[in-house]
This record gives C-alpha cells, sequence and structure tokens, in this order.
C-alpha cells in the first residue's frame, strides 16, 4: 500500500452519463501476463436512496436536487464522508425530483454538450422557481464526478483516487467545448490524472475485454457500427478494422450527432397509449398520476421485452391517490401489440435507407431548452447517419455497397433500451434490409453483456490497454493542419504582411500522440488579444511538422480564426517561442507555445470530421 | 477558446454531531418505510368492504411487489426449519419461541414431528440510523401540492 503517488496502482473508468452514471476499476499490475483477463470490477456507489438512508448501487443516478429548507428533515441528506451536504445527488434526488421538479438538475450533460446556450452560466433547474439558485451544467457534472470520487475514497482509503489514473467516457460526437467543460468539470471536482475517452470506444473495449479471441471474430477490411441508445440520448458510430504493423488495429472513422432520443421517449409514448385508452373509457388522470403510469409502463415494457416472455400483455396500476389506495386504483393493461406497434410505426419503422429524418421545427418562436429530435425514429436517423454522415468520411477504409451507403459488416449494441432482444431484432432487421438491397450479406452482431456497464467497464479496460494490455482504437488525423504565421516585413501602405503557414499536425496523426515542432523559433503576440489563424488540407500529405509553406494560395483551406489574449502579467510583449503538437485521445489539438524561460501556452480546436 | 472558468468549490462543512439512536423507534421506522415504499398503512387502514374482488385485487397486486421489495431491502427473512412442510422434521430446540408444537404433544416435547409452518426468522435486520431530530411517530408525512 505504500506505492509512491505518482505510480497509479489502479485505473478508474468512468461513465459520466445522461442519466446514469457508473464507476469501474482495475488494478496495474507491472508483471501481469498480458493475456491474463483484465479482472475489471464495479464499484458500488453509496448514495442516498432515502432521507436517512445510504446504500451503494452499481449505478448512480445522473441527478441533482436542491433542497429548499423544507424538502428534507435536517441531518438527512448527509453522506457518510460529509455530514453537512446541502445537495442531493443519485437515487433520492430522482426519487424526489419526480414530485417537485422545480429544484431537480437532469440530464446535465445535454445542456453541456448544447452549443445554443452558455454552458457555463447558471442554468438549471431550467424551469425552477424563482428563490431557487441554479448552478451551470458544469457545476451540476463536477458534483455527479465529485460523489464518485468521494466514494472511492470511502470504499479504497488506502489508494487515493486522486493518485489514480482516471479515464472519463464522452459521447463520440461532443463538441471541442464539451469536451474541454467535462474535463474542467472533472478537474474542479479534485480529478488529478484525466483521460477522456469516446464512450462507443469504451463500449467496444468493453466487448473486447470479455472476448479475449475477438481477433479471430473480426477480420482486416471490417467496418463495426456502434448503435448506443441511452435513456434520453442516442450515438452511432463506426469503427474500421484495419492493419498496422503486421497486426490487427481499430480506427474510429465516423461519428453521428448527439440525437437526444432515447428509452425515456418510448416509456412516455407507452404511458401515452396507456393513457389514451384510459381516456376513451372515459378516465382522466392527472399529471402526477402520469408520472406513477409512466414508470409503471417502464416496468411492464421490461416485463414483456425480457427473453423468453410470452404474455400478451402486463398490468398496470395507478394506485389511488390521497390516503385512500383501493378506492382510486385505475387499472390498465400494456399489450405487447401496443409495444410492437409503438415500436414498429414510431421509434424503429422498417424505412428504406434513402429515408431521411424529418427536420427540425422552424416555428418562429421557440420555447428554449434542449434541442430534441424532430423526428422519433432512430431508424431513420441511422440512415441518414450511414448514408450522409458515414458516407462523407475520407477515410478510405470505410466499405460502401454500390449506392455509396457505409456498410458495417458487424453491430455492436450498447445502452439500457437495446437489452432487449425485440428491440435490437428490429435495428437488425432493418439493417439487413438495407445492406440485401446493396447485394451483401447481413450484419453480424457482437454480442456484449452487462450493457449498463459496459462504457466504465471499457473505459478502465482502455487504461489497461495504454500500459500495452489489449488493443487501442486508433482515430488518426484524416488532415494536415498549419498555422498561421506573419512574415517578418518591412510594412508597406496597403499590402498586409504576407502570410506563411507552418505545418503542426502531419497527416494521419494518431490521438494520444505528441510531436515536437522542431528547429526555429517564433514570436507569439502575449498578453494583449491576438488573431491566430489555422489552416488545413485533405490533400498535401507529405508535410511535416515545421515546414513552412508559402503562397499556398487556394492550396489551403482556412478555418476559422480565433482571437485569444494569452496571459502575460502586466505587459504585453512578443516572446520567442518554440510549438508542440498533441492530438488527445478525443481528437483535440493542442498547440503549445513554450518560452524559453518554462512559461507555456495552450491553444486548442477540434481536429474531428466535422459531421454534416 | 479560453474555456477555464473555476468556480470556488465549497468549503467542507464541519460534521454534526453523529444522530442519537432510539431503538424503540424501529418498529414505527419500519412501518414508515412500508407505508412509503407501498403505501401498506393506506391500505390496512382503508375500507375496502364496499370494493370488489376484481379493484381490490389490482391494487394488492401491486402493493404485494412493493411491499416485498422493501422488506426484502431491509429484513433478511428465512425459515425457522427449512424443511418441506407435511414431512417430518426435527425440532432445532425446545425453545418455545423457536418451535411449537401443536395437536397431540406428549408430556414431554418430543424430538420432533410433521412440519405444518416453517416459521419465519429474521436473519438480518439493516434499517438505515434516524437523524436524531427525526419523529419516527411520523409514519408519512401529510402532502400538499401547489397548483
Amino acid at each position: 500500500m505504500s506505492k509512491p503517488t505518482s505510480e497509479a496502482r489502479y485505473v478508474i473508468g468512468i461513465d459520466l452519463g445522461t442519466t446514469n452514471s457508473a464507476l469501474a476499476f482495475a488494478e496495474r499490475r507491472a508483471d501481469a501476463d498480458p493475456f491474463a483477463p483484465a479482472n475489471v470490477q464495479l464499484l458500488p456507489i453509496p448514495q442516498l436512496t432515502n432521507p436517512g438512508e445510504v446504500r451503494g448501487e452499481s449505478l448512480l443516478p445522473s441527478f441533482l436536487y436542491l433542497p429548499g429548507a423544507g424538502d428534507f428533515p435536517a441531518g438527512t441528506i448527509a453522506l457518510p464522508w460529509d455530514g453537512g451536504r446541502e445537495w442531493v445527488v443519485g437515487r433520492l434526488a430522482q426519487k424526489r425530483g419526480v414530485e417537485n421538479a422545480g429544484r431537480l438538475v437532469s440530464s446535465a450533460k445535454s445542456w453541456l454538450s448544447h452549443s445554443g446556450v452558455d454552458r457555463t452560466s447558471a442554468l438549471l433547474p431550467f424551469r425552477a422557481p424563482d428563490g431557487v439558485e441554479k448552478i451551470s451544467p458544469v457545476e451540476a457534472s463536477r458534483r455527479y464526478l465529485e460523489h464518485l470520487r468521494e466514494a472511492w475514497d470511502a470504499a479504497l482509503p488506502d489508494a487515493p483516487f486522486s493518485a489514480q489514473r482516471v479515464l472519463v467516457t464522452v459521447p463520440a460526437s461532443f463538441d471541442a467545448v464539451a469536451r474541454e467543460l467535462t474535463l474542467e468539470a472533472a478537474r474542479q471536482a479534485g480529478y488529478r490524472d484525466i483521460t477522456l475517452l469516446e464512450e462507443p470506444q469504451a463500449a467496444f473495449y468493453a466487448w473486447v475485454e470479455r472476448h479475449p479471441g475477438w481477433r479471430e471474430r473480426v477480420q482486416l477490411g471490417d467496418l463495426i457500427l456502434v448503435v448506443d441508445i441511452g435513456g434520453g440520448t442516442t450515438d452511432f458510430t463506426l469503427i474500421a478494422v484495419t492493419e498496422q504493423g503486421g497486426e490487427l488495429s481499430l480506427n474510429r472513422v465516423a461519428v453521428g450527432d448527439h440525437i437526444l432520443l432515447g428509452g425515456d421517449n418510448i416509456d412516455l409514448a407507452l404511458a401515452g397509449v396507456v393513457a389514451q385508452r384510459l381516456a376513451a373509457k372515459g378516465t382522466r388522470i392527472d399529471a402526477r398520476q402520469h408520472q406513477q403510469l409512466w414508470a409503471n409502463c417502464r416496468v411492464a415494457k421490461e416485463h414483456l421485452l425480457e427473453p423468453g416472455s410470452t404474455a400478451a400483455g402486463h398490468p398496470v396500476t395507478i394506485l389511488g391517490k390521497g390516503s385512500g389506495l383501493v378506492g382510486g386504483t385505475i387499472k390498465a393493461t400494456l399489450e405487447r401489440a401496443d409495444i410492437e406497434r409503438v415500436l414498429t410505426e414510431g421509434f424503429l419503422p422498417e424505412v428504406a435507407s434513402g429515408e431521411m429524418p424529418a427536420g427540425q421545427r422552424r416555428v418562429g418562436v421557440q420555447e428554449l431548452g434542449l434541442p430534441y429530435a424532430a423526428d422519433p425514429a432512430i431508424t431513420r436517423h441511422l440512415a441518414r447517419f450511414l448514408r450522409q454522415q458515414a458516407a462523407g468520411a475520407e477515410h478510405g477504409t470505410v466499405r460502401r455497397g454500390p449506392s455509396g451507403l457505409a456498410a458495417p459488416t458487424h453491430i455492436l449494441f450498447n445502452g439500457g433500451v437495446l437489452q432487449a432482444p425485440l428491440v435490437r431484432a428490429r435495428i437488425l432487421a432493418t439493417l439487413d434490409a438495407w445492406l440485401a438491397a446493396e447485394g451483401l450479406p447481413p450484419v453480424k452482431p457482437l454480442e456484449g453483456e452487462d450493457l449498463m456497464h459496459a462504457v466504465s467497464r471499457g473505459a478502465a479496460y482502455y487504461g489497461l490497454a495504454r500500459d500495452g494490455r489489449g488493443v487501442r482504437i486508433r482515430g488518426g488525423v484524416p488532415r494536415t493542419y498549419y498555422i498561421g504565421v506573419e512574415s517578418a516585413m518591412p510594412s508597406i501602405p496597403g499590402f498586409p504582411a504576407p502570410l506563411k503557414a507552418l505545418t503542426v499536425v502531419p497527416f494521419g496523426m494518431e490521438e494520444g500522440t505528441e510531436v515536437r515542432i522542431p528547429g526555429r523559433e517564433f514570436g507569439l503576440v502575449v498578453g494583449q488579444p491576438a488573431e491566430f489563424r489555422f489552416f488545413t488540407s485533405a490533400d498535401r500529405k507529405n508535410d511535416r511538422p515545421g515546414d513552412l509553406i508559402e503562397d499556398f494560395g487556394g492550396e489551403l483551406a482556412e478555418l476559422s480564426p480565433m482571437e485569444v489574449a494569452f496571459e502575460a502579467g502586466e505587459t504585453s510583449e512578443v516572446v520567442p517561442v518554440s510549438f508542440e503538437g498533441v492530438v488527445t485521445e478525443t481528437g483535440v489539438l493542442q498547440l503549445w507555445a513554450a518560452a524559453r524561460d518554462g512559461r507555456r501556452w495552450k491553444l486548442e480546436f477540434n481536429v474531428r470530421e466535422k459531421v454534416a | 477558446m479560453n474555456l477555464a472558468r473555476r468556480g470556488a468549490a465549497p468549503a467542507a462543512k464541519p460534521a454534526p454531531a453523529p444522530p442519537a439512536v432510539r431503538t424503540s423507534d424501529g418498529a414505527l421506522q419500519l412501518l414508515g418505510i412500508l407505508q412509503r415504499d407501498s403505501r401498506l398503512v393506506d391500505f390496512l387502514m382503508e375500507d375496502i368492504a364496499g370494493y370488489s374482488d376484481d379493484q381490490v385485487g389490482a391494487a394488492v397486486r401491486e402493493l404485494h411487489d412493493q411491499c416485498r421489495d422493501a422488506l426484502a431491502r431491509y429484513l433478511k427473512l428465512e425459515p425457522v426449519i427449512d424443511g418441506v412442510e407435511g414431512t417430518y422434521a426435527k425440532a432445532p430446540g425446545k425453545d418455545p419461541a423457536l418451535v411449537k408444537f401443536i395437536g397431540n404433544v406428549p408430556a414431554q416435547p418430543p424430538a420432533g414431528g410433521t412440519l405444518r409452518h416453517k416459521g419465519w426468522r429474521a436473519s438480518q435486520v439493516d434499517l438505515p440510523a434516524l437523524a436524531a431530530k427525526q419523529d419516527a411517530a411520523i409514519i408519512a408525512p401529510a402532502e400538499i401540492e401547489i397548483e
């Protein structure tokens, strides 16, 4: 136990989910047999499940409740490690939030990825009544992450969290700002050695972890589609199997939009069907009963969709309001046919691969809020991903059908909704029909287990893989990137000083690696706002880091410029610096400028393929 | 791109004194839990004479599930004698709290007989600690909705 803190003893994988978070971990062993099972474990997370009651559960619901004076009896929201905690995270927050939504922060992660709002401003709870102090999506995320850290420290006091290697997962579709804000939240929550990892990759690592013979199951040229349907979000990703130095390796080649559509929508639609049937019989239910109906429809759906279940329906009861229980009980049944109809007609219709989702609403005046998907048909979103987004990827390794449709060979499911065989079967049937229309064989499902915890498990496994065990998914940068350098020339009225382009990221640079730009130093303007210009090219594949391109004309495409004022105390000056480029695991280019005296400044932007 | 915005982390508060636990509150607390999680008290206190069996059945199904879940969360229940009812079973002891002999019981309690009821034993009780100021006599708070 007396290991130096510089050498982390564990890798910790954290799934910071929209509706549930989880923590998995694995021990790092220097002498480990690289072929032995990785032994990834889940940490039970102590949390308030009722006032005054703390229990360990394998998931921490990503809900935050900001109690007022009258919400909980004094002393009943204390945590084992903090007797004076003033907010509630987890199961109790979720429960109490149903009764009083005005103080509940939910879906903080979706707000974190919502570029239409200032994500660091105090927005949540979005519909809080006057007098409730709001917090920012970043602060909400910090509190979830902090709770996980404290849970770890309470369970393993000999191996402090801050001394371990931590991997936090983000959706592949998160933009650079959302990634940076996630990192910021983690830093504020006391995380030290943090790496961001994309969720679909983590899900795939979880599969690899459970299937040591994965190299026999997938082959060179295969294309794996990861479909992740969580409580409130849907994400699609394509991973290509390529060859690297004679060994199979994995490249993430396309990432779809973050679609705000998930299992909760399905449960709500089922509750709507049942409520309609009740209304037809003359029974009306109020908003709170609708909440109960929603929750019970979820339970009934899970019963009916269990493998092997053949029941035609499952009873759904809404107990009477007030202290009369039997008298007001409303009885209804969720039929298997209801689920099939809601899935077939609503969420998973069998569409052609050319059918695109209906566009966003264009009503002139819109209520502010999250940009929910306008079209509930997940299969149409998948069609758009495979036809437009993935097919537009420049990567040469994407397997395509004759019509240009990206054609996966394997499919990996992730997320709670996909635990139901019926849902998986419907997605498979639709995808296979598209492939058949292209004259291609059906897709092979990669059976995953434990879809609720796969992302955190996979993240922990990836942490071990970075030690040289297992396999890493590569995402090579598909372009060359340059920074604009102003020439040193005598000024001439009417002619701006010509611009040269310094190569900072070579074509195909692997994510998670860094490059030092050799040779000369450049002058960096600090202490005052200055404009930084970036250029990119998909065609100039042979420029090396440090190459200076003059008179590039239209050969390089300019990215949107950035205005930054680097801090340098009171003075503004031009400092001689040398550059280093780092492409992070999550596709963010960090360009570090290092001065001779040790001062460093950072510029960063996303180098991921922009998707349509 | 200058994204660093640091919100000051709230300072840790000193922990209040540990709550004093009154063990006599346990029964009321369990009743409170069963009411909270399954509305058992509502059900028992309601006059159900006027409702049809169908109506009662619908409510009880839901209540039964939730009540059992709640019990299982806080108590571990197991039979006193783990045997098959209707077959011979040895008495685990002579303690009348443990075994009740019924029927033609001889003057001296025998070593065993036909098992009629397995009995129940709470082999583990795991009730959360009550906060010092919490009044266990309140089994369910009144609810007021603001519309």
